[in-house]
């Protein structure tokens, strides 16, 4: 099959002749390719030998998972790695690096019979070659444990009733603040034993999911899927303001005492048209007519709507200025439904002191700010009543009696705006044992009519008044203020404890381990972490050490391999000068 | 080099017999690529049997030689051979045929 091109057949021509002469000398040809095989063979034994010590060395190094492991230390706050900002370094560092953060717990574990004290619960992610050189690839999903050959041995468990079946532990880990113990306790199943069989140390390893819930867990807040609770949150909790009940007015000397320690002290005068002012001056008609100096105290830097809350005691604060005031905390009243009955909340807790003697009635006050308790002041016994949170959640109170009733009532003020239009407004009037004049509580809306209308209006409002029963209920101001928080979404409720406690943050850690996928990527991340401000501590001198014999050999092999290039070219330029 | 002093007289013989100079220039240079290609495998042959006797040889060693090892050398060596013998290829193009078959004989 020759090629019918006449170029590429007188080629073909050339080529076979090229062949049959070199069998023709096939003897010449044969030493001539045994001398070029010699200096061949030198180089590639010198390559394999280089080759060979390398990866002896990389085997040796990746005997251990330690080799590609290194530990950080964030150096400042920012440096600092929640979820979101471990992911997005993540990202930025070469592909396959994991990063586990340092979270390491004291626990008890225990199982029917058996039961161990303090082990040293550590963070394990998927994918932990520390574990995967056991072969273990734990579920980051699953609640499993890997425990200690120590552990193991207290437990009174081995590897051989592993496999023959489940075997299950608890985990009991205790937070205390105070005289206060809270226990959470964590189900789980063990799946292996791994470590050295003469180590007396008491490790175990938990998936990472679980260590955050247990982190959140230790720093008070609550995990509603095991139904930890969080830190009751009296203890802190806020408060829109306080206000403070005065016998005279302020002098500039306590309002520059309170302005200096970052609060604004606004006077209430009696003689207000302003109508929410007016409540804060008698609350809501609890108090009796007086002629008390009121002021509603906040932080110097919150607008109107207070967005900020304070959680300084009320003693703190009256100790702030020198007048013999009281002071009570203050959150603004707002609606929710007890019972299905639309209820306005106030919240009044705080020591009275000489104030409960302005009271109409006692009881009709808190000491505690954050007791569950609410007051309906139309009740008449003891009962538990449900309190309706937004999104279904539902709070349980125990209502307190009141036997003095108030009774809230609407009325509707007209004003004849123009001889066409008739302005209304419908209020909400409190009185107490109906012996309080008529007050305006709040404006509830606006609205004008046609005088020709407003006699058919004026009916449909009674009617429409008369099927919205208001009330007041009295609650402790933290629980007023919960309220308030709950709704802006700061707060979260956990119905099995029926406790408020706060939005659960992303924790954040300080340490932590990385492994890279291979052993070359070490220097790059520990220089990439050193880079962001990171202290790093990895194999990184070992790692560059041997990749510098790796460059060494390399180098001797080049040099090599160029002497024979020169060599073998330079050849034929010498014979041709003899 | 030596193949071309060797074969003065085939070359002689062949631009007599009318084989043009391109030819001249690819006969040699084929059989220095074939010399080139013939040592590597020979080399190759001789390496592997290195690398698995080595370690019975001397405890410790390892000579591991990759398939990207044996390319690299075969390139290496055909390189080599090609810069070699390309200026002598060049020059048995422009040889006088009766020059060379004298030269080659007195050889």
């Amino acid at each position: 099959m020759l090629p019918k091109n006449k170029k590429l057949r007188t080629l073909w021509y050339y080529g076979e002749i090229a062949v049959k002469d070199s069998w023709r000398s096939r003897m010449t040809l044969l030493t001539t390719a045994t001398i070029f095989s010699g200096i061949c063979l030198l180089l590639l034994v010198l390559t394999g030998l280089k080759s060979g010590l390398i990866r002896q060395l990389h085997d040796n190094i990746m005997q251990s998972p330690s080799s590609i492991r290194g530990d950080w230390y964030a150096n400042s706050r920012n440096l600092a790695l929640d979820v979101a900002a471990e992911e997005a370094l993540i990202a930025e560092l070469p592909q396959g690096t994991i990063i586990i953060p340092e979270i390491t717990k004291f626990v008890r574990l225990s199982m029917a019979t058996n039961t161990v004290e303090n082990v040293t619960l550590q963070t394990t992610v998927q994918g932990d070659p520390f574990l995967g050189h056991y072969g273990i690839k734990l579920s980051e999903t699953a609640a499993e444990i890997v425990i200690s050959p120590a552990i193991a041995e207290a437990l009174g468990v081995s590897d051989e009733e592993l496999k023959n079946g489940e075997q299950n532990a608890s985990i009991t880990l205790s937070r205390g603040k105070g005289s206060e113990t809270v226990t959470a306790k964590l189900n789980v199943t063990i799946r292996s034993i791994v470590g050295d069989t003469s180590s007396k140390s008491r490790i175990a390893y938990l998936p990472r999911r679980y260590m955050e819930q247990l982190e959140d867990f230790t720093k008070g807040e609550a995990v509603i899927e095991h139904g930890w609770p969080g830190y009751p949150l009296e203890h802190s909790l806020g408060h829109q303001g306080y206000l403070a009940y005065n016998k005279g007015a302020y002098t500039e000397s306590d309002l520059n005492r309170l302005h200096l320690r970052g609060f604004k002290a606004v006077s209430i005068p009696a003689t207000t048209q302003d109508s929410s002012q007016a409540n804060c001056r008698d609350l809501y008609g609890l108090l009796k007519p007086h002629k008390l100096h009121v002021y509603k105290i906040t932080s110097e830097t919150q607008n109107e709507r207070f967005e900020q809350y304070l959680d300084f005691h009320v003693n703190e604060v009256e100790k702030i200025t020198t007048a013999d005031d009281v002071m009570l905390y203050w959150s603004e009243p707002t609606y929710a439904k007890i019972e299905k009955k639309n209820h306005l909340l106030i919240g009044v807790s705080g020591s009275l002191r000489w104030l409960r003697g302005y009271f109409r009635d006692m009881r009709t006050r808190f000491n505690r700010p954050a007791l569950p308790h609410v007051m309906l002041l139309d009740s008449e016994k003891t009962s538990s009543v449900e309190l309706e949170l937004s999104g279904g959640q539902h709070l349980r109170l125990t209502a307190l009696p009141v036997p003095t009733q108030i009774r809230v009532m609407r009325t509707s003020r007209f004003t004849k705006m123009a001889d066409e239009v008739i302005q209304c407004w419908e209020d909400i009037a409190s009185s107490f044992d109906s012996i309080l004049p008529s007050r305006v509580a709040f404006f509830n809306y606006t609205k004008r009519w046609k005088q020709s209308e407003f006699r058919q209006k004026l009916i449909e409002v009674d009617r429409y008044n008369n099927s919205q029963g208001q009330q007041i209920a009295i609650v402790p101001a933290g629980l007023l203020s919960a309220i308030h928080r709950y709704r802006q979404g700061t707060l979260s409720f956990d119905p099995i404890n029926q406790q408020f406690h706060r939005v659960n943050e992303p924790n954040k850690y300080f340490n932590g381990c990385f492994y890279a996928r291979v052993l070359e990527d070490v220097p790059l991340i520990d220089d990439y972490l050193q880079k962001l401000g990171y202290s790093t501590v990895s194999s990184r001198l070992r790692v560059l050490e041997m990749q510098g014999y790796a460059g060494t050999l390399n180098l001797l092999v080049i040099f090599f391999k160029s002497f024979r290039l020169y060599w073998e070219s330079s050849r034929p330029v010498l014979y041709s000068w003899r | 080099m030596e193949v071309t002093r060797r074969r003065q007289t085939s070359i002689g013989i062949m631009r007599i017999m009318g084989m043009q100079s391109h030819g001249i220039f690819l006969f040699v240079f084929a059989r220095a690529i074939l010399i080139a290609g013939l040592g590597w495998a020979i080399a190759s042959l001789l390496a592997l049997l290195i690398a698995q006797g080595l370690p019975l040889l001397a405890t410790g060693a390892n000579c591991h030689l990759t398939v990207g090892d044996f390319f690299q050398v075969l390139a290496g060596a055909i390189l080599c051979s090609a810069i070699g013998v390309t200026y002598h290829a060049y020059a048995a193009t422009r040889w006088d045929p009766m020059t060379a078959i004298n030269t080659g004989k007195v050889q």
